[in-house]
């Protein structure tokens, strides 16, 4: 009755789309890495120069800087992402009135325009007249002569905690969906047997939430490589290339400079990064469940 | 338990639970009390001040192009999604349920698409729309944005279209009615409230996407958050006026995830968590 014939006319139009606009870039890049092109120079192609642009990255200092930079901010934010959101998640899982209009809530930091949350957090930690910065050097956890986005340390801290501020709530929902599947009956029959809350979580809790802890830390992981535009309007990758990540690092070399291989070739090695990290994610998860 | 230790930690979780309620409002706040402030105000922390509408009109009226740029994003996020969840619909109905050739392997490069970092994507169509002097036009955007909207669409509405039950379906066809008719008569209505899951979450993540428009745009086709890049000149940030801009910004998305917000993560994370 489905007849195949059909289903393909179906697709049709979509996949039309889509390979224009995603197989052609795909292949047109990674075609692209292996050429010389400065298109303020020239309009077309240019020398096949084999794997010269990826040797070049390698040896290019500012892009391993950018590298490091990258790791830092993406192990840091999803790190203190995940345990964040499952505290709060764990917090918030009550059926109380409070407690589900603050649910109803974290949705509004995810669905704000990253450049303006970029923009805005810029000015709260604008040490004259920020809000953030009021209220670190009012309760004393920061000395009064911190200048945030002036300092190297600072700049990042300010980065992950707007990251943070941004991604954490995500956590949250995500982890608050996976909490909400574990069976109540297991966890009352555990504390009949006398399980303490921290077995609870260690024994009971912790197992069942590792796949959607997996999906999150993924899904996170994905993003806080590509993060551009937080780091675009709130730092610029400053101070210095303190805080020059790898997706904006490829857009000064591509959209500033013009050099089109080079930054196709160190886009495609964030394509081998995420790669990398997806199928490890993917291999610890499945063993785990296994 | 003792019971003052009781009262002490549903205290404290309390007191836990007002300070994440604080730390999601407060900058949300911030930014709405700054759109009305003066710029005297603004370089205050005072919360209680004259408030005033002339960050708005500043913004709203020329010579300022924010409300261009306004229309410039209804304009190309409305058409990609449009565009998107049109060629969706059919797209998802034939992976939900025919038998393809290499469907899942399909499916699987339509769902990472999403993952592949834009510069990948950009460099290519930039050179190509610069070729055919395409650049800075809202076509070019709406092109590009379409790789945002078509995947989510369809990984939506064929997570939910798995759901239907074919029975109906199959009696309509029993009866000869055409494909054409079965879809637009049984289908779409059925599949209704995802449809406006898929366009509104393609609305919202087109309207806030930045990369792609600062490096396609440059003045005529220039959307809001790119807009907001105008309020930092050469005399430093206006920050009221940039606020204000924010606050006309946040107006429709918030309306939007208001709307689908119990379907919020499960578009988001394409289907993982249900």
């Amino acid at each position: 009755m489905w007849k195949a014939k059909q289903g393909y006319f179906l697709i049709l139009p979509a996949l039309l789309v889509l390979i224009p606009i995603s197989i052609y870039p795909l292949v047109s890049t990674f075609r692209l890495s292996f050429h010389e092109w400065n298109l303020f120079k020239s309009k077309s192609m240019g020398l096949f120069v084999g794997f010269a642009n990826y040797k070049r990255a390698l040896i290019d200092p500012f892009f391993q800087t950018s590298a490091l930079t990258t790791c830092i901010f993406v192990s840091l934010s999803v790190g203190i992402e995940v345990c964040l959101g499952l505290g709060i998640s764990l917090l918030l899982n009550k059926d109380k009135i409070f407690h589900k209009f603050v649910k109803r809530i974290l949705i509004i930091p995810f669905i704000l325009c990253p450049a303006l949350i970029g923009y805005s957090w810029r000015f709260f930690f604008n040490p004259e007249f920020g809000i953030m910065d009021y209220l670190f050097k009012s309760t004393a956890l920061v000395g009064r002569e911190v200048v945030w986005l002036g300092d190297k340390r600072w700049a990042m801290a300010v980065l992950l905690f707007t990251d943070i501020w941004q991604w954490t709530p995500f956590m949250i929902l995500i982890l608050s969906a996976g909490l909400s599947s574990v069976p109540r009956e297991l966890c009352d029959a555990a504390g009949i047997d006398g399980a303490s809350k921290i077995q609870l979580l260690r024994f009971i809790i912790i197992p069942l939430l590792i796949p959607t802890l997996g999906v999150a830390l993924i899904i996170k992981t994905i993003y806080s490589v590509k993060m551009f535009d937080k780091v675009f309007v709130l730092t610029q990758g400053g101070p210095g290339r303190a805080t020059e990540v790898l997706a904006l690092y490829t857009y000064r070399e591509g959209f500033i400079f013009f050099h089109m291989g080079y930054a196709a070739a160190l886009a495609y090695l964030l394509v081998i990064i995420l790669i990398v990290l997806v199928t490890l994610y993917s291999r610890i998860l499945y063993r785990e469940t296994k | 338990m003792r019971k003052p230790l009781r009262l002490f930690f549903s205290g404290l979780e309390y007191i836990l639970v007002l300070l994440v309620a604080f730390a999601i409002l407060l900058p949300v706040a911030w930014i709405i009390l700054s759109a009305f402030k003066t710029s005297v105000d603004t370089f205050s922390l005072r919360v209680f001040f004259i408030p005033t509408l002339r960050n708005f009109s500043h913004v709203l009226l020329p010579p300022h192009r924010f409300l261009k740029n306004l229309v410039n994003s209804f304009v190309v996020s409305g058409t990609a999604t449009f565009i998107s969840v049109i060629l969706a619909i059919p797209a998802a109905y034939g992976f939900s349920r025919f038998r393809l050739f290499a469907k899942q392997h399909i499916l699987f490069w339509i769902i990472s698409l999403q993952f592949i970092p834009q510069a990948v994507i950009l460099i290519p169509l930039f050179i190509f729309f610069r070729s055919v002097n395409l650049l800075d036009t809202r076509l070019c955007l709406i092109i590009i944005y379409l790789s945002i909207g078509v995947p989510l669409s369809i990984w939506i509405l064929k997570g939910f279209m798995d759901d239907i039950p074919k029975e109906i379906e199959e009696s309509a066809m029993v009866d000869g009615a055409s494909l054409a008719r079965i879809l637009w008569d049984i289908v779409i209505p059925l599949a209704k409230p995802a449809i406006i899951v898929a366009a509104i979450l393609s609305e919202i993540l087109t309207i806030n996407e930045f990369l792609f428009a600062l490096v396609l745009t440059d003045r005529n086709a220039v959307t809001m958050p790119i807009g907001l890049l105008s309020f930092h000149t050469n005399y430093g940030i206006l920050w009221e006026k940039m606020a204000a801009a924010g606050v006309l910004m946040m107006i429709p998305v918030f309306i939007f995830a208001f709307l689908i917000q119990k379907h919020l993560i499960r578009g988001l994370t394409l289907g993982a968590i249900k």
